[in-house]
This record gives structure tokens, sequence and C-alpha cells, in this order.
């Protein structure tokens, strides 16, 4: 029964992994950008969520989730113009202008939110802190049910577009060969800009859904951007359904961890796991060969 | 040769200049202090970004590595850290082999990510371990009087001293490296790893080579820090944010310049103090003006500041000769 409760918690966890990861991962195989900021972009999520609500304080549950919308609005509408700013200047250069660029990004909205909201820990009132249903013996937070449910949701959509619509295809063109999908008509441009646009979006649905049942903070992006990099090398460059597996796989091994070995051991698990995956298949565990999104 | 050797004492007498000047202006010894150990840090790093062309992200594990196992002899096993830092040096050697022998399979990002992945587990081995290391808490080093075995000086200004002395070691070292034969393995190893290969340098070893080199210095940082702060917060001495700034402080200087390292490392410092004095209160400032400056220096001078300032004459002629900058050694 233990078993099964740790099981059910990793899952929870990894709902919000995967949709950073799952954001992280087009972003990462479309442009080829390693975007450290993308932590940043799910507390802005969350700050915007938090801003909303002190903006218009609601009281029931429901209510608060009616703010996740335009959260993620407002949030997409920011990453639009962070890429329109910076980061479309440097897509296809090296890495370590990339690498240095989003750092610095980071860094700089982190501590904007600083300086707007105080480095102190905010949290959102309300009953969905402690919430929980009881199935039998298990105890699921209802927080992170919804957070799981919705994340999941926003995968399968993605997944889905990236399969059936032009968009979905022309970023798979670009993503595998940028010069001829230009040639064929496709403006790689719109195509890299509505790719982050979608990826940060993701990052701050994430962020809009931890708002209710947890504190939100300016360095609370740190704790997940990490973890997405690692999601994302574990599942494969560019393997959007992969990084969704691979996000509930690692939080399932970060409550395995914590349940039977020890809380602080958690996080070192999920790098150890990560430094074998790159040490016995570097392609990533779900990926086939060859394969970019 | 002769000449040469002359040219080194000029650079490490105009260290030595700067940093008598800088000391005299702000007057402050903890912030000549870490100004100091930024220059440390930033040569270390460079070393790996300039000769083995990687980004590091994990450089911090070496700083913490140095620190905790030096503090830790001392107040664990009563081993004077006048000789206990060596064994700090020695700790951090062997976690840059791991580190090494690991990482250099990979290339571009996956290298960065995995060294910060060692990082990562280091803080999580020194929280679980508290009994040891302090967990959370950190470990706070007593002071009590003079202290040459405990490395316990009441004047701030001797660890400046000492980690002048070790800059002074690193520009040298900076100059003879490309002078030397193992300087030109690593240029080819660095150019062209296939390439180097074929003609019979192994690059691994080059490699894991440059990498303990840089281990050891960044310990030695590492241990002066502890030191001269007097306590170790393992957040800090393991995070993102210090390796960030071991990375930025050549960068943002110049990292194809001798000097790049010093200037950049004044550069941030001085963002810490302009915050500081802006608001104390809140850490909000220096992240935002640090992110601002690093981001500003990526887009519109990727070479660093140094080589901004070296154009600034060719930009102002018609001369388009002069554009071609020349590397400053």
């Amino acid at each position: 029964m233990y078993f099964i409760q740790v099981l059910l918690n990793g899952l929870m966890l990894g709902g919000v992994f995967a949709l950073v990861a799952v954001g992280l991962n087009l972003i990462f195989g479309v442009m080829k950008i390693v975007n450290f900021a993308q932590g940043e972009f799910l507390m802005i999520g969350m700050f915007v969520a938090f801003a909303l609500y002190s903006l218009y304080p609601t009281k029931s549950a429901t209510d608060i989730y009616l703010l996740v919308l335009p959260a993620v609005i407002l949030s997409g509408i920011f990453t639009l113009v962070l890429y329109l700013l910076l980061i479309q200047h440097v897509v296809g250069h090296d890495d370590r202008t990339q690498i240095l660029l989003t750092l610095g990004l980071s860094f700089f909205l982190q501590g904007l939110a600083q300086i707007i909201f105080g480095s102190s820990f905010h949290a959102i009132p309300g009953t969905m802190h402690e919430a929980s249903l009881h199935i039998g013996k298990l105890t699921v937070q209802e927080g992170p049910l919804i957070a799981f449910v919705v994340a999941m949701i926003a995968t399968i959509i993605l997944s889905f577009l990236l399969k059936k619509t032009f968009w979905g295809k022309s970023i798979r063109a670009v993503a595998e060969n940028r010069q001829v999908s230009s040639v064929l008509g496709i403006h790689s441009k719109i195509i890299f800009a509505s790719a982050f646009a979608v990826g940060g979006i993701l990052a701050a649905l994430g962020g809009a859904l931890l708002a209710p049942y947890q504190y939100v903070y300016p360095s609370v992006g740190s704790n997940y951007v990490i973890i997405a990099f690692l999601v994302v090398v574990i599942a494969g460059l560019g393997n959007v359904n992969g990084s969704v597996f691979g996000g509930l796989f690692i939080g399932i091994v970060e409550s395995i961890t914590s349940g039977y070995i020890s809380i602080d051991l958690s996080v070192a698990s999920i790098y150890i796991i990560f430094l074998l995956v790159l040490w016995f298949r570097p392609e990533g565990l779900f990926s086939k060969k060859g394969r970019v999104v | 040769m002769k000449r040469q050797s002359y040219k080194v004492i000029w650079m490490v007498l105009g260290w030595a200049v700067f940093l008598i000047v800088w000391t005299v202006l702000q007057s402050n010894p903890s912030a000549t202090n870490s100004f100091v150990l930024y220059a440390i840090w930033g040569y270390s790093w460079n070393l790996i970004a300039n000769y083995a062309g990687e980004i590091s992200l994990g450089h911090s594990s070496f700083a913490a590595i140095g620190a905790y196992t030096t503090v830790i002899l001392f107040q664990k096993f009563n081993i004077y850290p006048i000789y206990g830092w060596m064994f700090g040096v020695l700790a951090a050697v062997l976690f840059s082999l791991l580190i090494g022998c690991f990482s250099f399979r990979l290339k571009g990002p996956y290298f960065s990510l995995s060294t910060l992945s060692f990082s990562a587990v280091l803080l999580s081995l020194i929280l679980h371990f508290d009994t040891v290391t302090g967990g959370a808490n950190g470990l706070q080093i007593s002071f009590s009087s003079d202290n040459w075995a405990n490395l316990e000086f009441l004047n701030p200004y001797v660890y400046t001293i000492i980690g002048a002395i070790f800059v002074a070691i690193l520009i040298i070292l900076f100059y003879f490296i490309p002078r030397t034969k193992f300087g030109y393995y690593l240029q080819a190893v660095k150019t062209n790893s296939i390439a180097a290969e074929s003609i019979g340098i192994n690059s691994f070893t080059i490699k894991l080579l440059i990498l303990v080199l840089s281990a050891a210095f960044t310990a030695i940082g590492g241990i002066l820090s502890a030191f001269s702060v007097g306590f170790l917060d393992p957040n800090y001495m393991t995070g993102l944010t210090l390796a960030t700034y071991m990375a930025v402080v050549p960068i943002i200087g110049g990292s194809n310049f001798i000097f790049g390292p010093i200037i950049g490392a004044a550069i941030l410092e001085g963002i810490t103090i302009f915050t500081n004095d802006l608001s104390a209160q809140n850490a909000g400032y220096v992240n935002a003006c640090f992110g601002l400056v690093l981001m500003v220096i990526v887009l519109f001078a990727k070479k660093g500041v140094l080589d901004l300032l070296l154009r600034i004459p060719a930009f102002f002629s018609k001369n388009k000769i002069l554009n071609n900058t020349k590397e400053v050694v």
C-alpha cells in the first residue's frame, strides 16, 4: 500500500516536470537552443497567477483555477516578447553564446521578480494547500492531481498538433533541416518564434497550476529547470512524447528515493540516473536514432 | 626567452599596481578579497574554456570540495589548514578526474549539463551527511587570534596578498602554456580533435591534465574564500550562481586576453558594490544587474570588454586594417 502511495506521489510530481520538459524539448529540438531560462518562465507563470489573484481575490478553489488561462496568455505574450528582443539574435550561434545568454536572462528575470515581489515566500491563500481525496487507504492531494491531469491533457494536445497540423509539420521540418524547409516556403522565423512561445507557455502553465498549492518565490524555477534538462536528455533530443514519460519516470524515481532511502538524496538519485543514461545511451532512452521531434 | 620573461614580469607588476590602486580606492577588505577570488576563479575556469573549448557549469564543486575537505580535516581530525589545504586540492583534483573521465566523452551542452549534475550530486551528499559537513547550516570557522597554522589572520589583507600571489602564478601560467609543447597539443585538440588524434596526440589525457590544473586552482580559491569569510555555505559553494560567476568573469573581461579575468572580476565586483549601495536589503538588484550586463556582453561584445576597448581607436580611424583585433600578449 505504501509503495502504491509513493508511486502516486511520484506521478503527481512528474506531471509538472513533464510539462516543463516538453516545452524545453520543443525549444531544444527546433532551435538547438539550451534554454536555461525555462525555469524562470515557470516562475513567471506562478507570479502572474499570484498577481492576478492579488488583484481579484477569489474565495473558492474553482475560481482560483479560472486564473490559469489569463496567467498563461500573459506569460505567453511575455515569452514571445523576450524571444523577439533577445533569443532570436542567437539562433544558430555557438553553444557558449546561447548558454550564457539564457543564463543571463534567467538571472535577470529572477532579480526582477525579487525587486518587484521581494525574496520572501508568497502563497495564494485557500484550501488547495491541504485539500486531499481519500480513496481507500490512499491519499491523493487535489492540487497535484489537477496539475497532473491538466499537464497530461496539454501534452496530448501538443503531441496531436505536432503530428497532424501544418504548424506541427513545419516545426518538424525546420527541426530536421532549416535550409530545405525554407526553400519549400516555410518561414523559419515564425516557426522559431511560435515554438519558443509554446515552450514558454507550457512552462508558465506548469507554474500557474503549481501556484494554488505551493509557495511562490523568485528562485522557484531553479528547482525545475535542471530536472527538466535531465528529462530532455534522458528522453532524447526533440522527442516530445519521450519527455512526458521521462518526466513521469523522474518524478517516480524522486518519490521512491525520498520515500524509501532519504529525502536529501532524492535529487542525487535523479542526477545519478541522468549520468548513467549519458554514459550508456547518450541519444536518450526513448529515442530512435536520428529522429527529431 | 629572455625578452619573453621580461614581458611576464611587466604583466605581474601590472597586476600588482592594479590591485594596489583597487585597494586604495575601495578601502573595503571584503570587497577586495572577493575581487581577488573572482580573478582566481575566472582564470581557473578560463583554463578549461580557452584550452579545452568546453563550458563547465560545475566548477563551483571544485571550490566546495577543496574548502570542505580542508575545514573538515581541521575540525574533525585536527589537521592544521596550513597542511590541510594540500589535501583539499588533492580531493578536488581526484573529483575533477572523475568528472573529466565522464564528461569529456560529451560535447557542447551535454558537457555543461553533466558538470552541473556533478555539482548537484555533491550538494545532495553534503546535505545528507550533515554530521560531518554541518548539512544545510554550513560550517562555521571560528576565529581566535592570529595563527598561521590555522590560516587565521586578523588583518584581512593577508588573504588578499595570498590570493594575489596565486593570481600572479596564473598569469605566468597563461603566458607560458601557449608557448610550450603541452600548449600546442591543447591548441591542436581544441581546433580539431580528430586531426590531433591522427597525429598521435591523446586528446583525452590532454584535456584531463588541463582540467586537473583548473580544479586545483579553483580549490585554492575555494579554501581562501572559506577562511577569509569564516563560513561555508553549501548552497552557495556548490550552486549554479557561483559557477556562473566563475564563467562570466573571463567572458566579460575577454577570455582571449591575459588580463581578461582581472577586468571581468573588477566589473563583477563593481556590480556587487554598486547594487549594494542601491539597496542592501534586496538581493534582486544584484541578480538583475548581473543578468543585464551578461546579456549585453553576449549580444554586443562577444569577445569581452577588453576587445571593445581595443576596437575604439580602429572605430574612429579610417584605416580598416586596424579592425582586425590583435591579441594582447
